[in-house]
């Protein structure tokens, strides 16, 4: 039987109130309060016990404190004194029990209660929420940004879907603390001078929802990576976690062992700053670096083969494609490198086909090659803005830069060779029609390029083979 | 409009400032107080913490012994002045209340 239980709580910096109520039902069931740590609280077993917490701030303390100075001490000698000891303490949180039936709380005035509170959070919680607010922010607007401008690519992504969600997640969960708090001091202030204690609507169960979603959204999508992703892709997540938990780790652990060496505070928080910093690009360029010395040497071309090309390794791929060059001319070299890339989620997939001869072929520049992009809407009401992306993407992101007169645009083509609902060809505004389609169909888009000019035959092959 | 800081007191203010008459351990105002109103006051010790700091802070009261963790305080003229002027005030609402009633049910 386990003596000793660590459990991840999600309660506000301020809720006092829900904070106390929840460890006086722990204790009745036999557990209480040991530790407040980074990695969840501590709990020890020490069977029933009818005792009633109370939580209150001291605004001078540090998470970074060696250990409580004499004026803390005094403030626990006081609490001692009236009959509440302290279970345990996080920065300026600090947590008394007593098994007093009626006990004098801690805080007997309200006023001055609120203003130790927000003395404590404009140490702590403050100063940390608004600026994971802007960090939030600054994500959560790249992601509707590349909503909007490349929704495709979004959208087929369960990486761009998963980090994309979990910004705006955490911008609503800053949202709600923040806005709670202040919501909870203007009203507290009120009912304090009426002489009322107001307590804190709890957030909890929202802030469970959240780490619930983040913790099994997070699991599938490191699971789908490994299963289904290429074995590049399965290393870099399996990686972007494991950076993720040692920077975690490692910050943690220099700030509890230079609190145990009594850093002062100040130095600690310099120290842990300073070393989340340079830990956190040590990793990422460790991590760089390993990728592409692993790449450069074809450690993920799987069971492919490699060949060298003026000193650099090429991995020669040999996916199976829907359509190959050979399907649409008789040729003769048998050399081909054929590549299949893409990623899908629930809502699109989309896969890049590639078909090029390798580069130390005999006339690699008269070889004909193949590229064309498939994309599947698999939600019907995300059709049009596929269609509409597709088109955008070509017509205005690429020809941004690009002076009128110059630009390469998609025009309305002939769909019935194709067979399809709609057809566009590529124009070049200066030199004329050229060999790229975007085909739609009823739950596809095919952007094809042909390094020639497709025949009604051809494209009636394009057609059978893609199952259109 | 925010209250102008000790331009009145509350009632825990008022007993500790009148706890501090005499030279008196911070930590023993938490008894004095209960048996000085018969248990119809009570301190929470995380009040009087940040009380005896702003009061000293204001210059109400003043530390005269630290003996460890320890320490005592006596009120300050400052103190006495403010205490004085809560007395009146309370003094003059007592005053108002009994002319009030005395009006009505003379």
């Amino acid at each position: 039987m386990r003596d000793i239980k660590r459990r991840l709580e999600t309660y506000s910096f301020f809720d006092r109130t829900g904070i106390a109520a929840h460890l006086t039902s722990m204790a009745e069931k036999g557990w209480m309060i040991e530790k407040l740590t980074n990695f969840g609280w501590i709990y020890r077993r020490t069977g029933p016990k009818r005792l009633t917490f109370c939580v209150t701030y001291y605004p001078e303390a540090s998470d970074f404190d060696p250990a409580p100075d004499e004026n803390q001490n005094t403030f626990y000698d006081f609490c001692q004194h009236s009959g509440w000891t302290l279970a345990a303490s996080s920065a300026q949180m600090q947590i008394f029990y007593t098994n007093q039936e009626q006990p004098v709380p801690i805080e007997t005035d309200p006023e001055l209660e609120i203003k130790n509170i927000h003395r404590a959070a404009k140490r702590g919680f403050l100063p940390g929420y608004i600026l994971l607010l802007i960090v939030t922010l600054l994500n959560s607007g790249l992601f509707i940004y590349t909503l909007d401008t490349d929704p495709v690519r979004l959208l087929s992504s369960n990486t761009n879907l998963f980090t994309g969600s979990c910004w705006l997640l955490l911008l609503l969960l800053c949202t709600a603390e923040l806005g709670g708090y202040f919501s909870w001091r203007f009203k507290a202030q009120k009912a304090a001078k009426r002489g009322e204690f107001l307590p804190f609507k709890s957030t909890r169960r929202i802030q469970r929802a959240a780490v619930f979603y983040v913790l099994s959204a997070g699991l599938c999508w490191l699971v789908g990576r490994i299963v289904s992703g290429s074995p590049l892709q399965g290393f870099l997540s399996v990686m972007m976690v494991l950076y993720m938990a040692a920077l975690f780790f490692f910050v943690n652990f220099f700030k509890e062992a230079l609190k145990k060496r009594n850093t002062p505070a100040k130095v600690n928080q310099f120290v842990t700053v300073f070393s989340c910093f340079v830990l956190g690009l040590t990793f990422m360029g460790v991590l760089t670096f390993a990728t592409l010395y692993a790449s450069g040497r074809g450690w993920f071309a799987g069971k492919n083969d490699t060949y060298e090309y003026h000193g650099s390794t090429f991995t020669v791929y040999l996916d199976d494609l829907p359509l190959t060059v050979e399907d649409l001319l008789d040729v003769e070299y048998d050399g081909y490198i054929r590549q299949r890339t893409g990623d899908e989620s629930f809502l699109l997939r989309q896969f890049e086909m590639e078909q090029q001869a390798r580069l130390d072929a005999e006339h690699f520049g008269d070889m004909p090659g193949l590229r064309y992009t498939i994309t599947e809407v698999r939600l019907p009401f995300l059709y049009n803005l596929c269609k509409d992306a597709l088109l955008r993407k070509q017509n205005v992101t690429r020809n941004l830069h690009t002076p009128e007169g110059q630009k390469s645009l998609y025009q309305p083509a002939d769909a019935a060779p194709w067979d399809a609902l709609e057809a566009y060809r590529l124009f070049d505004q200066d030199t004329g029609a050229r060999n790229r389609y975007l085909l739609c169909y009823e739950k596809r888009f095919i952007e094809i390029d042909f390094d020639w000019e497709p025949t009604s035959e051809q494209m009636e092959i394009v057609t059978k083979r893609l199952d259109l | 409009m925010p209250r102008v800081k000790f331009q009145t007191l509350t009632e825990q203010m008022f007993y500790i400032l009148l706890c501090l008459k005499e030279e008196c351990y911070g930590m023993d105002i938490l008894d004095k107080v209960p048996a000085m109103t018969k248990g119809r006051v009570h301190v929470g010790s995380g009040t009087l913490y940040h009380l005896l700091e702003q009061f000293s802070d204001a210059g109400m009261i003043r530390e005269t012994k630290v003996e460890g963790r320890r320490r005592s305080y006596i009120l300050t003229e400052t103190g006495k002045d403010t205490l004085d002027k809560e007395y009146r005030r309370i003094c003059a609402q007592a005053l108002d209340y009994r002319r009030i009633w005395e009006e009505e049910n003379p």
